[in-house]
């Protein structure tokens, strides 16, 4: 029988490592907890996890360089790196060999964490109810035409401020819906769908279409661009401005992209609700990207 | 003196009022696919303000027409004050430097909270008045209007207070 593929834990301090291995051990994958990616070497070798959890200075060294590189091929495990301070390395995000970033202070980003790996050993990726709380109902709309999108997206910012969620948060909404919808209309003739509902931690904002055209470069150029200043991010012709999913990003906690290509693109922006920003005081927004790789 | 006013789509409202040394341009609504502002910068012809207290919306191609709308002047050498820019607007000038661009600013809305009833406001702050704690990142405490308490500044400003620098 062949063995299931674990989980494995890359962390330098010993305490964070004891932590994570709780909280992933909780999901009954089997998890090995190392040091550093040279330990963990044979591991590797024997039966490749399917997600690797690591501190960035892990996954800098040549041993997670070469790591990441398979995951930017689609072969290799997903690559999940715990953010606790200071900032995300650009290049390693241009490079588009991450595909999660948690970097919610802890406790907090155990619920994501554990969601990021049931995703990945369910093998079931899509939608917004796996980051909310039991019972929560969506509001559905399908955009059947691009102009309806102006109404839809000022309804959702009134509906989040009328919820009692603040300007600050209805603005955001309104921004995430406005941007994804307009970049779904665009890559599809065929019907885009907005849902969102908030469980009290969460607003959850998902658009969805059957298109599937959102490439990976695309998004971490996107990703890349909200958190790294410079000149030049704007595409100043063309139909869009080539800042939207940057402005997305920048506008949540947690932007979520579950991708089948070919078959469909859904993207989710997670607004933290409990907190504000300056009790998170987290300057960089988590992520994840998730592919559905159907039956194989 | 005259004032004009430009409607360049239902959703965003631009009036100029040409009686003072600067000419006084405010925008109103929101700045989306459906912006076009380059013929407002044409009528422009002398140093410049801009209020955009009434921005409620600006999406990644209302960007682009404002850096068009800026870079329309900065070529032809007027200066712009930015007034009273909404926090739509300081989001985006975080992330696109071009968003100022040549612009100074002169005030801007930030998020507050009371650290005592919890109200969750925006409050107006004035460079000339708060320029120098603005550039060490450290805003102001206000008081706040419903309980008389300390209101602090509700965001993280190494990165809401990138505009600045």
């Amino acid at each position: 029988m062949r063995p299931r593929r674990p989980i494995l834990i890359v962390h330098g301090d010993a305490k964070t490592r004891r932590l994570v291995h709780r909280i992933l051990g909780a999901t009954f994958a089997p998890v090995r907890a190392v040091a550093d990616l040279d330990e963990a070497a044979p591991d590797l070798a024997e039966v490749p996890p399917f997600l690797v959890v690591a501190e960035q200075a892990q996954l800098a060294s040549e041993r997670g360089q070469s790591l990441l590189a398979q995951g930017r091929d689609g072969q290799g495990p997903a690559c999940l790196v715990l953010l606790e301070d200071g900032d995300v390395d650009l290049g390693m995000l241009a490079s588009g060999s991450l595909t999660n970033l948690l970097t919610n202070p802890l406790p907090l980003f155990a619920e994501d964490l554990t969601i990021t790996a049931l995703k990945l050993l369910h093998r079931d990726i899509f939608g917004l109810e796996k980051y909310l709380s039991w019972g929560v109902e969506a509001e559905v709309h399908d955009l059947a035409d691009p102009g309806e999108r102006p109404d839809l997206v000022t309804a959702i910012g009134g509906h989040v401020e009328a919820a009692g969620l603040g300007s600050r948060v209805a603005h955001h909404a309104s921004l995430i819906a406005d941007e994804l919808l307009s970049n779904a209309a665009h890559s599809t003739s065929g019907s885009v769908r907005l849902r969102y509902a908030c469980d009290g931690r969460y607003l959850a904002i998902e658009v969805s279409d059957p298109a599937g055209d959102l490439r990976r470069e695309t998004i971490m150029r996107s990703l890349t661009k909200a958190i790294s200043r410079g000149i030049g991010k704007i595409e100043m012709r063309g139909r869009g401005a080539g800042i939207g999913l940057a402005a997305v990003y920048g506008a949540c906690n947690h932007l979520v992209f579950n991708l089948a290509p070919g078959r469909r693109t859904e993207v989710i922006g997670l607004i933290d609700v409990r907190f504000r920003p300056a009790e998170l005081g987290t300057t960089t927004p988590s992520f994840g990207l998730f592919w559905d790789r159907g039956s194989e | 003196m005259s004032e004009v006013a430009h409607h360049t789509d239902a959703k965003l409202v631009v009036t100029r009022d040409d009686r003072a040394a600067q000419q006084v341009v405010t925008l109103r609504g929101q700045i989306d696919d459906d912006a076009h502002l380059e013929g407002v910068a044409t009528d422009l012809d002398r140093p410049v303000v801009v209020d955009l207290e009434g921005i409620t919306f600006m999406n990644s191609l209302g960007v682009r027409a404002w850096v068009l709308f800026l870079d329309a002047l900065r070529q032809r050498n007027i200066p712009v004050t930015l007034r009273r820019c909404a926090e739509t607007v300081v989001d985006h000038m975080n992330m696109i430097m071009e968003a100022r661009g040549h612009a100074g600013i002169e005030s801007f809305y930030a998020p507050y909270t009371c650290d005592a009833c919890g109200l969750e406001t925006r409050a107006l702050l004035e460079v000339s008045r708060h320029g120098e704690a603005l550039r060490r990142h450290q805003p102001p405490q206000l008081p706040c209007s419903a309980c008389g308490g300390t209101m602090s500044y509700d965001d993280i400003p190494n990165r809401s207070l990138l505009f600045l620098d």
